[in-house]
C-alpha cells in the first residue's frame, strides 16, 4: 500500500467523528449542488437538532436537494443561519420571508469572496475517489468548492464513488484534507422538459446567430436545449461554459463540438460545475477532454473574451423599454440569483466574433403578462444594465441594442414584445419622451 | 520648408470651405469637451442654418458651450439630430423632452462603437500644434476622439496653439488629416464648486483610505478637491484617471504624486481626458510626465486593474437599500450618463489592494430628501449593480458591501444615512423582509 493510502486510511472516519469538532458559531461552506455532501450535511443536521450546535452560518450557492433534506429543515433555523449566493427551488420561500439570507454577487468573484471577504472555519464537499498519486478531483464541482476547500481550517471530504475523475485544475491532494468519510450516492439528475412552440422558434433563430468555429455557453433550460438541437448541423464548435449540461455531450457524440477551432484551450470542453443525467456523469468520468477551473476563471469577464467567436446565451425575466434587464427579481423578491450571466454578456461582448445574446419568451402566464415593460415596478434588482445588454431574443425576432440611443432601442425592444401588447408600449414610451 | 510643413499648408483652409466636405445625411462626430472646434462647429451652424446642410446626425460626449450655441441650437433641430453619450447642461433640457438622443454606454466601449457599430462620414477636433515631425496631438481630450479621428472618411482639425502638446497615445499625423483650419482661442475653463462643510468630513474617511503608493483616480469636484487637500502628506501616490483636474498638480507640484511606485506606467500620470484652468493646460503642455490614451485603454477595466492598490472615487445621485446605485438618472430622465464610473468601479476591484469608493451626501435638496432611499422609483436607470458596489461614504462614515447579505447591506447603508431618515428607512427595510 502506498503512502497515500495509508494516510487516506488513518484520516477516514465516520460522519459523526468528521463534524464532531465543528464549534458554535463556526461557518461553513459545503460544496456546491452535486458535491453537497449529504452524509456529512445530516451529521451536522443530527449535532444541531441535538442542541450541540448554535449560531452556524452555512453557505450555499443553489442549495439542492441533499441540503433541503439536511441543513435547510425549518426546525433547524435558530441555530443555523443559511446564506445563499443564488436561490432556488430549496430556499426560495424561506429568502422571500428573511429566513435565508440572500448575498449579491458575481459567479466569479465568490472565490475572491471566500479568501478576502470571509472567513471559513470547515469545507465539506464531496469528491471523486482517490488515485495512486493521492488526488482526489473535484469531480462535477469546480466553481467556488474548489476555492473554499483550501481557504479553510478544516477540509472534510466526502469521497463518492460515483463522482466523476475530472482533469483541468480540478485536483486535491489527501495531504491537503483533514478527514475523510465515503458514501456511494447517485448523483442528482435534472430530466429535460418538453420543447414549446416559443422555444422552437427562439432555437433556431439562436442557433443561427452562431457561426462554425465558435465557442459557447449554454445555461440550464428548454431555450438553451432547443438551441443544441438546432445546432446539429454546426462545424467544429467549442464548449467554455459555466454549467455543462447533457445537450453538449449529444452535441459532442455527434462530431459537431470538436473544440479544434478553440482560440483558448482548443480540443477541451472547459467548464466550472455539471448537472445532468447518469448518462453524462459516466461521459465526463476519466475523459481528458473535460476540463473543469475555479469559476473565478472559467467566469472571468477577461478570460471568456480571449475566445474568439464565443456566443454566450442566457435568459431573463423581464426587459424594459431601456435595455435594463432583470434576470433574478420577481414580485418584489429574490427569485434567483445574477449567477455568471452578467460575466459571460461582457465577455462574449469583448471577444473577437462574440456575441452576448439573452434569450427569453415574450409574454408569461400564459401569455397574459409581457416580459417587455415599460419601466420595472419600484425596487426591481438589474441584472444585466443597459449598457451591457447586446442582443435581445423573443419568439417574435432579434435585435441588438449596442450603441443605439434611447429612441431606437425602445423602438427596437417593442417590435419583439408581444403583438397584443405593442400598442400599450408605444404609448407608454411617448409617455416617457422615449420615441 | 520641410514637406510635412508643405503638405500643412496644402490642407490649411478656412472653416467654411473645410465644412463644404459634409455633405447631406452625414454623420458627424465632434471631439468632446476641451476640444469642442468652435470655429468648425460654427462654421457647420452657418451652412445648417442656411438650408445646405440636412439630415445631419452629431455624436458627442459632454458637450459644452461651444457646441450649445451652434449644432445644439433649436432652430437647428430639423436638420441636426444630436446624440449624446453623456448629458451636460448643454443638452439635458432637449434629452428630457426628445430633441436630443441619448445613448446608453460604458466610456472604454464608445471607441468600440465608433469603429465597430457606426459608420462616421466626418470628425472635427481641436488638435495642438503640428511638430517639426509632421505630427499633432489631440491635446487635452483622448478619450473617443482619437479612435473617431481614424475611423472616418474625412477628418477636419482645428489647431488651437492654446492646446496643450500631450505625449503617451495622443499622436495624429498631417497624413492623416483631410483639412486643417487654425483658431486660437483661449480653451474652456472648468472649476469646482466652493467646498460645503459636508466635503471636508466625507473627504476626511476617503482619505484615510489612500494608501502610500497608491494610485489614484479623482473627479472634478467639491469632495475630490477636498481629498486631494488632505493627501498632501502622502508619499508617492500615482493617477490612473479618466478627468485629469487642476488638484492633482497641485500634488504633483508639492511631490505628493510622482508616481514612482505605479506598476502600470510608472512615473507617467495617465489620462483620458483633463478639465481644468489655464495653469493646468499649461503644465500639462509639453510635459513628459504626462501621457493620454484613448478611452478603450485607460478606462478598460482590466487595464485600469494592472494598477495595485488602485482607488477609485466617484459620486452617486442615490442608492436603494440592496446598494444598487443611480449616478445619471433624475426625475425620470437622463441626467448625465454612465461614464467612466462602472469602468473604474470593476477594475479598482480587482487591482490587487484596490478600492472602489462612491462619496456622496447622504440628503439633497437641502437637506429635505434622502440621497438613501428604500427603493428607486419605477424606471429608473441603474449605474452601478449591487453586485459592484464596494465603498460607499457620506459625512456619517463608509461602508463596505462586497460579500454582504441583503441583510447586512440595508442595516449598512441605513447606518450613513442622515439620521433622521434612519427610522423609516428601517420601516421600510423590515416591510421589504431585508431585516
Amino acid at each position: 500500500m502506498s503512502g497515500y493510502f495509508e494516510e487516506y486510511r488513518k484520516k477516514l472516519t465516520t460522519p459523526e467523528k468528521a463534524v464532531a469538532d465543528i464549534q458554535d458559531g463556526a461557518t461553513i461552506v459545503p460544496g456546491m449542488v452535486n458535491a453537497e455532501p449529504f452524509a456529512l450535511l445530516a451529521a451536522i443536521a443530527d449535532r444541531a437538532r441535538q442542541g450541540d450546535l448554535k449560531n452556524i452560518s452555512v453557505y450555499f450557492l443553489h442549495p439542492a436537494e441533499n441540503a433541503a433534506m439536511t441543513i435547510l429543515a425549518p426546525d433547524l433555523c435558530d441555530c443555523i443561519q443559511v446564506y445563499t449566493w443564488f436561490v432556488g427551488l430549496a430556499d426560495r420561500a424561506r429568502v422571500r420571508v428573511g429566513l435565508n439570507y440572500f448575498v449579491p454577487n458575481y459567479f466569479h468573484q465568490i472565490p475572491r469572496l471566500l479568501k478576502d471577504f470571509m472567513q471559513i472555519d470547515v469545507t465539506v464537499a464531496t469528491v471523486s475517489p482517490m488515485d495512486k498519486a493521492g488526488y482526489f478531483t473535484f469531480g462535477t464541482s469546480n466553481d467556488y468548492t474548489s476555492t473554499a476547500a483550501r481557504y479553510c481550517r478544516k477540509l472534510i471530504v466526502e469521497v463518492n464513488e460515483q463522482m466523476p475523475r475530472i482533469f483541468g485544475d480540478s485536483l486535491l491532494h489527501i495531504s491537503e484534507v483533514d478527514a475523510v468519510v465515503e458514501n456511494s450516492a447517485p448523483l442528482f439528475e435534472s430530466i429535460p422538459q418538453e420543447l414549446d412552440t416559443e422555444d422552437e422558434i427562439i432555437g433556431k433563430s439562436v442557433a443561427g446567430m452562431v457561426p462554425d468555429g465558435a465557442t459557447i455557453q449554454l445555461g440550464a433550460g428548454n431555450v438553451p436545449n432547443a438551441i443544441a438541437h438546432y445546432l446539429v448541423g454546426h462545424k467544429d464548435l467549442g464548449i467554455h461554459t459555466e454549467l455543462f449540461c447533457p445537450s453538449m455531450v449529444d452535441l459532442i457524440e455527434k462530431g459537431v463540438v470538436t473544440g479544434r477551432r478553440k482560440t483558448l484551450h482548443p480540443r477541451k470542453n472547459v467548464f466550472t460545475f455539471a448537472r445532468g443525467t447518469k448518462r453524462m456523469y459516466e461521459f465526463m468520468d476519466n475523459n481528458p477532454t473535460m476540463e473543469s477551473y475555479p469559476v473565478s476563471y472559467v467566469n472571468d469577464p477577461a478570460v471568456i473574451a480571449q475566445n474568439e467567436n464565443m456566443i454566450s446565451i442566457n435568459s431573463i425575466l423581464e426587459v424594459d423599454l431601456l435595455g435594463q434587464c432583470n434576470a433574478e427579481f420577481m414580485g418584489g423578491y429574490q427569485f434567483s440569483g445574477t449567477g455568471g450571466q452578467l460575466d459571460f454578456v461582457r465577455g462574449a461582448f469583448d471577444s473577437k466574433g462574440g456575441k452576448s445574446i439573452l434569450a427569453f419568451h415574450s409574454t408569461a402566464k400564459s401569455g397574459e403578462v409581457s416580459r417587455v415593460v415599460p419601466r420595472f415596478e419600484a425596487g426591481t434588482v438589474v441584472t444585466t444594465p443597459r449598457m451591457d445588454a447586446q442582443y435581445l431574443v423573443t419568439e417574435q425576432g432579434v435585435i441588438d441594442l449596442k450603441g443605439k440611443s434611447t429612441r431606437e432601442r425602445a423602438l427596437d425592444i417593442i417590435s419583439i414584445a408581444h403583438p397584443k401588447f405593442k400598442d400599450g408600449l408605444m404609448r407608454e414610451a411617448e409617455n416617457m419622451y422615449l420615441i | 520648408m520641410n514637406i510635412y510643413a508643405a503638405e500643412y499648408k496644402k490642407k490649411l483652409t478656412t472653416p467654411e470651405k473645410a465644412v463644404e466636405l459634409i455633405k447631406n445625411g452625414d454623420t458627424l462626430v465632434n471631439g468632446s469637451t476641451i476640444s469642442e472646434p468652435p470655429a468648425l462647429l460654427a462654421a457647420v451652424a452657418d451652412r445648417a442654418r442656411e438650408g445646405s446642410l440636412k439630415d445631419i446626425k452629431v455624436y458627442s460626449s459632454l458637450p459644452m458651450e461651444y457646441a450649445a450655441k451652434t449644432v445644439l441650437s433649436p432652430d437647428l433641430s430639423d436638420c441636426i439630430q444630436a446624440y449624446s453619450w453623456f448629458v451636460t447642461a448643454a443638452d439635458r433640457a432637449r434629452v428630457k423632452v426628445g430633441l436630443s438622443y441619448y445613448v446608453p454606454n460604458y466610456i472604454h466601449q464608445i471607441p468600440r462603437l465608433c469603429s465597430d457599430y457606426m459608420d462616421i462620414d466626418v470628425v472635427i477636433t481641436t488638435v495642438s500644434p503640428m511638430d517639426k515631425a509632421g505630427y499633432f496631438t489631440f491635446g487635452a481630450v483622448n478619450d473617443y476622439t482619437s479612435v473617431a479621428a481614424r475611423n472616418c472618411k474625412t477628418l477636419v482639425v482645428e489647431v488651437n496653439e492654446n492646446m496643450p502638446r500631450v505625449f503617451g497615445d495622443s499622436l495624429l499625423h498631417i497624413s492623416e488629416v483631410t483639412a486643417v483650419v487654425e483658431n486660437h482661442v483661449p480653451l474652456l475653463e472648468m472649476t469646482s464648486p466652493e467646498p460645503k462643510p459636508e466635503d471636508e468630513i466625507i473627504a476626511r474617511h476617503i482619505a484615510e483610505m489612500v494608501p502610500d503608493g497608491a494610485t489614484i483616480e479623482l473627479g472634478l469636484g467639491g469632495i475630490p478637491n477636498a481629498i486631494a487637500h488632505l493627501l498632501e502628506g502622502r508619499k508617492d501616490l500615482g493617477i490612473h484617471t479618466g478627468v485629469f483636474v487642476p488638484v492633482m498638480v497641485d500634488l504633483i507640484e508639492k511631490g505628493v504624486i510622482t508616481g514612482r511606485k505605479k506598476n502600470l506606467h510608472p512615473r507617467k500620470h495617465v489620462f483620458m481626458v483633463a478639465q481644468g484652468t489655464r495653469r493646468m493646460y499649461d503644465f500639462i503642455n509639453d510635459n513628459l510626465s504626462m501621457e493620454s490614451y484613448p478611452a478603450s485603454y485607460t478606462e478598460d477595466p482590466s487595464i485600469i486593474a494592472q494598477n495595485d492598490n488602485m482607488i477609485s472615487v466617484n459620486t452617486i445621485i442615490e442608492v436603494d437599500l440592496t446598494g444598487q446605485c443611480n449616478a445619471e438618472y433624475l426625475a425620470g430622465s437622463q441626467f448625465s450618463g454612465t461614464g467612466g464610473q462602472l469602468d473604474f468601479v470593476r477594475g479598482a476591484f480587482n487591482s490587487k489592494g484596490g478600492k472602489s469608493i462612491q462619496a456622496f451626501y447622504s440628503t439633497a435638496k437641502k437637506g429635505k430628501a434622502s440621497r438613501i432611499v428604500s427603493r428607486f422609483e419605477p424606471g429608473t436607470v441603474i449605474t452601478i449593480p449591487r453586485m459592484d458596489t464596494h465603498y460607499l461614504a457620506t459625512e456619517y462614515g463608509v461602508v463596505n458591501l462586497k460579500g454582504k447579505s441583503t441583510r447586512d447591506r440595508a442595516l449598512d447603508i441605513i447606518n450613513i444615512a442622515h439620521p433622521k431618515f434612519r427610522d423609516e428607512l428601517l420601516r421600510e427595510a423590515e416591510n421589504m423582509y431585508l431585516i
